[in-house]
Protein backbone atom coordinates (compact mmCIF):
# COMPACT_ATOMS: atom_id res chain seq x y z
CA UNK A 1 0.00 0.00 0.00
CA UNK A 2 1.17 3.21 -1.50
CA UNK A 3 0.81 6.46 1.41
CA UNK A 4 0.10 9.25 0.27
CA UNK A 5 2.14 12.13 2.33
CA UNK A 6 3.20 15.52 2.30
CA UNK A 7 6.36 17.14 -0.10
CA UNK A 8 9.34 16.89 2.61
CA UNK A 9 9.71 20.14 3.28
CA UNK A 10 6.36 20.57 5.53
CA UNK A 11 8.58 19.42 7.85
CA UNK A 12 10.24 22.90 7.50
CA UNK A 13 6.66 24.29 7.75
CA UNK A 14 5.95 22.86 11.11
CA UNK A 15 8.94 23.79 12.68
CA UNK A 16 8.69 27.41 11.65
CA UNK A 17 5.30 27.29 12.86
CA UNK A 18 6.31 25.86 16.23
CA UNK A 19 8.95 28.48 16.24
CA UNK A 20 6.06 31.31 15.28
CA UNK A 21 4.19 30.27 18.14
CA UNK A 22 7.04 30.34 20.65
CA UNK A 23 7.90 33.86 19.74
CA UNK A 24 4.44 34.91 19.19
CA UNK A 25 3.64 33.44 22.95
CA UNK A 26 6.75 35.31 24.83
CA UNK A 27 6.04 38.51 22.70
CA UNK A 28 2.50 38.33 24.17
CA UNK A 29 3.72 37.53 27.85
CA UNK A 30 6.52 40.75 27.55
CA UNK A 31 4.22 42.75 25.75
CA UNK A 32 0.96 42.50 27.99
CA UNK A 33 1.05 39.98 30.65
CA UNK A 34 -3.29 40.94 31.38
CA UNK A 35 -4.17 39.86 27.55
CA UNK A 36 -7.03 37.83 27.60
CA UNK A 37 -6.69 34.47 26.97
CA UNK A 38 -9.93 34.14 25.03
CA UNK A 39 -8.04 34.60 21.12
CA UNK A 40 -4.65 33.77 21.92
CA UNK A 41 -5.32 29.66 23.52
CA UNK A 42 -7.26 28.50 20.61
CA UNK A 43 -4.97 30.09 18.03
CA UNK A 44 -1.78 28.71 19.95
CA UNK A 45 -3.98 24.91 19.56
CA UNK A 46 -4.71 25.31 16.20
CA UNK A 47 -1.46 26.29 15.07
CA UNK A 48 0.23 23.15 17.23
CA UNK A 49 -2.35 20.69 15.88
CA UNK A 50 -1.42 21.92 12.41
CA UNK A 51 2.37 21.81 12.58
CA UNK A 52 2.25 18.26 14.48
CA UNK A 53 -0.03 16.86 11.25
CA UNK A 54 2.52 19.22 8.78
CA UNK A 55 5.02 17.36 10.82
CA UNK A 56 3.89 13.06 11.08
CA UNK A 57 2.28 13.71 7.27
CA UNK A 58 5.31 14.66 5.72
CA UNK A 59 7.75 12.58 3.61
CA UNK A 60 11.40 11.67 5.10
CA UNK A 61 14.48 12.53 3.28
CA UNK A 62 14.49 8.80 1.83
CA UNK A 63 10.66 7.70 2.04
CA UNK A 64 10.88 3.46 1.20
CA UNK A 65 9.62 0.82 1.67
CA UNK A 66 10.76 0.30 5.37
CA UNK A 67 9.60 3.96 6.72
CA UNK A 68 6.55 3.27 5.18
CA UNK A 69 6.31 0.09 7.39
CA UNK A 70 7.66 1.98 10.29
CA UNK A 71 5.26 4.70 9.74
CA UNK A 72 2.43 2.25 9.49
CA UNK A 73 3.44 0.98 12.83
CA UNK A 74 3.68 4.28 14.53
CA UNK A 75 0.03 5.07 13.08
CA UNK A 76 -1.23 1.88 14.45
CA UNK A 77 0.59 2.37 18.20
CA UNK A 78 -0.27 6.23 18.60
CA UNK A 79 -3.60 5.15 17.48
CA UNK A 80 -3.98 2.83 19.86
CA UNK A 81 -2.58 4.75 22.50
CA UNK A 82 -5.38 7.38 21.88
CA UNK A 83 -7.75 4.74 22.35
CA UNK A 84 -6.37 3.84 25.72
CA UNK A 85 -5.86 7.09 26.56
CA UNK A 86 -9.52 7.90 26.50
CA UNK A 87 -10.75 4.71 28.26
CA UNK A 88 -8.16 5.37 31.30
CA UNK A 89 -10.11 9.13 31.22
CA UNK A 90 -13.24 7.39 30.80
CA UNK A 91 -13.37 5.08 33.75
CA UNK A 92 -12.04 7.97 35.93
CA UNK A 93 -8.67 5.34 37.09
CA UNK A 94 -6.47 7.80 37.31
CA UNK A 95 -9.05 10.74 38.07
CA UNK A 96 -6.56 11.91 41.01
CA UNK A 97 -4.02 12.87 37.74
CA UNK A 98 -6.35 15.47 36.00
CA UNK A 99 -9.07 17.79 37.84
CA UNK A 100 -11.06 18.09 34.42
CA UNK A 101 -11.87 16.05 31.92
CA UNK A 102 -8.91 16.54 28.33
CA UNK A 103 -10.07 18.61 25.91
CA UNK A 104 -9.70 17.29 22.42
CA UNK A 105 -6.87 19.31 21.61
CA UNK A 106 -4.65 17.18 24.72
CA UNK A 107 -5.78 13.90 22.83
CA UNK A 108 -4.88 14.75 19.78
CA UNK A 109 -1.77 16.37 20.71
CA UNK A 110 -0.42 13.78 23.09
CA UNK A 111 -0.95 10.85 19.94
CA UNK A 112 0.80 13.37 17.74
CA UNK A 113 3.80 13.16 20.36
CA UNK A 114 3.34 9.43 21.19
CA UNK A 115 3.18 9.25 16.81
CA UNK A 116 6.68 10.62 17.02
CA UNK A 117 8.30 8.86 20.15
CA UNK A 118 7.32 5.31 18.29
CA UNK A 119 8.32 6.52 14.84
CA UNK A 120 12.06 7.55 15.76
CA UNK A 121 12.11 5.08 17.95
CA UNK A 122 11.41 2.37 15.60
CA UNK A 123 13.42 3.70 12.56
CA UNK A 124 16.52 3.76 14.45
CA UNK A 125 15.90 0.33 15.79
CA UNK A 126 16.06 1.55 20.05
CA UNK A 127 13.48 -0.81 20.54
CA UNK A 128 13.38 -4.00 18.30
CA UNK A 129 10.24 -4.32 17.19
CA UNK A 130 9.87 -6.48 13.86
CA UNK A 131 8.42 -4.21 11.51
CA UNK A 132 6.86 -6.41 7.95
CA UNK A 133 5.78 -4.76 5.70
CA UNK A 134 1.87 -3.89 5.16
CA UNK A 135 0.44 -4.44 2.00
CA UNK B 1 13.20 -15.32 7.94
CA UNK B 2 17.01 -15.70 7.97
CA UNK B 3 19.19 -13.78 5.61
CA UNK B 4 22.93 -13.66 4.69
CA UNK B 5 22.66 -10.49 2.74
CA UNK B 6 26.01 -8.81 4.88
CA UNK B 7 28.02 -11.19 4.18
CA UNK B 8 27.05 -11.21 0.34
CA UNK B 9 27.41 -7.43 0.70
CA UNK B 10 30.84 -7.48 1.72
CA UNK B 11 32.03 -10.31 -0.66
CA UNK B 12 30.67 -7.73 -3.30
CA UNK B 13 32.55 -4.95 -1.67
CA UNK B 14 29.91 -3.41 -1.02
CA UNK B 15 29.34 -0.79 1.62
CA UNK B 16 25.70 -0.65 3.20
CA UNK B 17 25.30 3.57 1.90
CA UNK B 18 26.70 2.33 -1.70
CA UNK B 19 23.92 -1.25 -1.70
CA UNK B 20 21.47 1.17 -0.49
CA UNK B 21 22.13 3.59 -3.07
CA UNK B 22 22.10 1.21 -5.88
CA UNK B 23 18.53 -0.10 -4.52
CA UNK B 24 17.21 3.54 -3.71
CA UNK B 25 16.77 2.93 -0.30
CA UNK B 26 18.18 4.41 2.84
CA UNK B 27 21.10 3.04 4.66
CA UNK B 28 18.80 2.22 7.70
CA UNK B 29 16.78 0.19 5.92
CA UNK B 30 19.61 -2.26 5.16
CA UNK B 31 20.75 -1.92 8.79
CA UNK B 32 16.91 -3.50 9.24
CA UNK B 33 17.52 -6.18 7.52
CA UNK B 34 20.57 -7.76 7.84
CA UNK B 35 19.94 -7.41 11.33
CA UNK B 36 16.65 -9.03 10.69
CA UNK B 37 14.12 -6.17 12.33
CA UNK B 38 12.50 -5.91 8.40
CA UNK B 39 11.88 -8.53 5.96
CA UNK B 40 11.92 -6.59 2.42
CA UNK B 41 9.28 -7.18 -0.51
CA UNK B 42 9.52 -8.95 -3.14
CA UNK B 43 10.61 -6.09 -5.85
CA UNK B 44 13.46 -5.19 -2.86
CA UNK B 45 14.58 -8.58 -2.56
CA UNK B 46 15.02 -9.15 -6.28
CA UNK B 47 17.30 -5.92 -6.64
CA UNK B 48 19.15 -6.74 -3.86
CA UNK B 49 19.55 -10.43 -5.64
CA UNK B 50 20.55 -8.31 -9.19
CA UNK B 51 23.05 -6.27 -7.64
CA UNK B 52 24.73 -9.01 -5.49
CA UNK B 53 24.33 -11.37 -8.41
CA UNK B 54 22.74 -14.04 -7.18
CA UNK B 55 19.89 -15.65 -6.38
CA UNK B 56 16.73 -14.32 -3.47
CA UNK B 57 16.76 -17.82 -1.98
CA UNK B 58 20.76 -17.12 -1.55
CA UNK B 59 19.95 -13.96 -0.13
CA UNK B 60 16.55 -15.28 2.30
CA UNK B 61 16.33 -18.41 3.92
CA UNK B 62 12.66 -19.55 5.42
CA UNK B 63 12.33 -20.73 9.37
CA UNK B 64 10.64 -23.20 10.79
CA UNK B 65 8.72 -20.03 12.48
CA UNK B 66 8.04 -19.01 8.98
CA UNK B 67 5.09 -21.71 8.00
CA UNK B 68 2.91 -20.98 11.16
Amino acid sequence: MKLRLLPNYFKKISLIIILLVITFLIFMKISDPNIPKGFITPLVKVSLILAGYFFIMSKEKIEDEFIQSVRLTSYAIAFSFLIIQYLITESQILSFLHKDDPSAFRYIFNSILFYIFFFYLLKYRVIKLKCEKQS
Amino acid sequence: MKNNLKELREANGLTQESLANLVFVSRQTIISIEKEYYVPTTPLALKLAEILKTKVEDIFTLEKKDWK
